[in-house]
């Protein structure tokens, strides 16, 4: 127990992500965030992670391959082990 | 294929026409005057894609959907370049290898066209390749794509390669635009097989003279743009050739004439071709005859 604490704080502070996407004591979990670990709280919605992330209006997100449109994110709650893509614009011909 | 006859009337025909006048082009549902599309992609900074949108004339301009970058401390997002309000956004599905994937990615661009509320939220450039060195298109997945895209309600406007059967398929399948390459993407090799363009064009307007044909890919330069549409292309998809140009904002400029030049020319029905020459001043009433062959004299 002492162990996981311990483990858990340096993580923390060092600011090192966990590799697993179990929820961890604190309420936060793991996903993959545009191919790379990101950590929340349980209950995070989509408009939140949005939100924190500062990103614009410009955005489409999909969960697992399926579009979450923009009516949706206050309501789709994210969960360990989701894939989610946050898109943009960018030049292209 | 159409005459301008059938565009025009004989009167509009013999007058010095202003851009302003020519035939609009009509994509699925939408209108555009220049019949040049531009892209966004590859400038040396978002201030000199702004410029060289700005000198082409285009009305359409292609964006690409990626991943947004979260860790980017610069900030500057391309849309802060790109005037929604004047351009009409056409999202492409560059960089997928299957159908599947440009369907995600088309949807994806769907979504946030429809967020920026921009009419360009009806429409996407599918674009599924099947080689990353030559870039050339996987007609399979290509039209996979199309039919489930179409029966999703996007205006598909096919990227393809110059092959004319599948092109057909493309449009059988309900694509509102075939977009046949001239050569691999960002090449600038120009129109490499003029004859397969002249049969897609043949193919696909036979019973239909309005369907859309673009030129897609591989344009070089302004000569380029001009023999694709006298060639009878409606339109001239690019970015490379003018992003690539040492001055892209001059390049974009001649693209803009380069279309309108081909078009014109078109509409003009040029001369015939002749293996010998045919004088222009009259034959009569020449001071000297010494050029005659001696033959003749």
């Amino acid at each position: 127990m002492l162990c996981r604490a311990v483990d858990r704080h340096l993580k923390k502070t060092h600011n090192i992500m966990n590799s697993s996407n179990e929820i961890q004591g604190d309420g936060s979990f793991e996903f993959l965030l545009n191919g790379r670990p990101h950590r929340v709280n349980c209950g995070t919605t989509v408009a939140d992670l949005l939100k924190h992330l500062k990103v614009g209006s410009a955005v489409a997100v999909e969960i697992d391959g399926e579009l979450i449109v923009a009516d949706r994110h206050a309501f789709c709650t994210l969960r360990e082990s989701n894939k989610v893509e946050v898109v943009t614009l960018a030049g292209g011909g | 294929m159409s005459t301008m006859r059938e565009i025009l009337s004989e009167s509009e025909l013999n007058q010095d026409l202003h851009t302003r006048d020519l035939p609009l082009l009509r994509i699925g549902s939408f209108e555009l005057r220049s019949r040049l599309i531009l892209g966004s992609g590859r400038y040396s900074s978002f201030e000199v894609m702004r410029e060289a949108l700005h000198a082409s004339g285009a009305e359409c301009v292609t964006v690409a959907v990626r991943r947004e970058k979260l860790h980017d401390s610069d900030g500057r997002n391309i849309l802060d370049y790109i005037d929604t309000n004047r351009y009409i956004l056409l999202p492409n599905t560059a960089g997928c290898y299957d159908a599947d994937t440009a369907v995600r990615c088309a949807r994806m661009g769907r979504e946030i066209l429809l967020r920026l509320n921009n009419p360009g939220a009806k429409w996407v450039k599918l674009e599924v390749l099947g080689d990353n060195r030559t870039l050339l298109p996987d007609p399979v997945e290509t039209l996979r794509a199309t039919e489930r895209l179409v029966r999703d309600g996007f205006q598909v406007l096919c990227y393809t390669s110059d092959d004319p059967i599948i092109a057909k398929k493309l449009k059988t399948a309900g694509a509102v635009a075939v977009m046949p390459a001239g050569s691999p993407i960002g090449s600038g090799l120009g129109i490499a097989n003029p004859h397969n363009l002249q049969l897609i064009l043949e193919l696909l307007k036979n019973d239909d003279s309005e369907f859309p044909v673009v030129v897609d890919a591989g344009i070089g330069t302004a000569s380029d743009v001009t023999i694709a549409m006298e060639l009878g292309a409606d339109a001239v998809l690019l970015n490379s050739a003018v992003a690539k140009a040492t001055y892209p904002v001059l390049m974009a400029q001649a693209m803009r004439a380069a279309s309108e030049s081909g078009f014109l020319a078109r509409m003009s029905q040029r001369m015939g071709k002749s293996r010998y020459g045919s004088a222009s001043s009259p034959e009569h009433g020449q001071i000297a005859k010494w050029l005659v062959n001696e033959s003749e004299q």
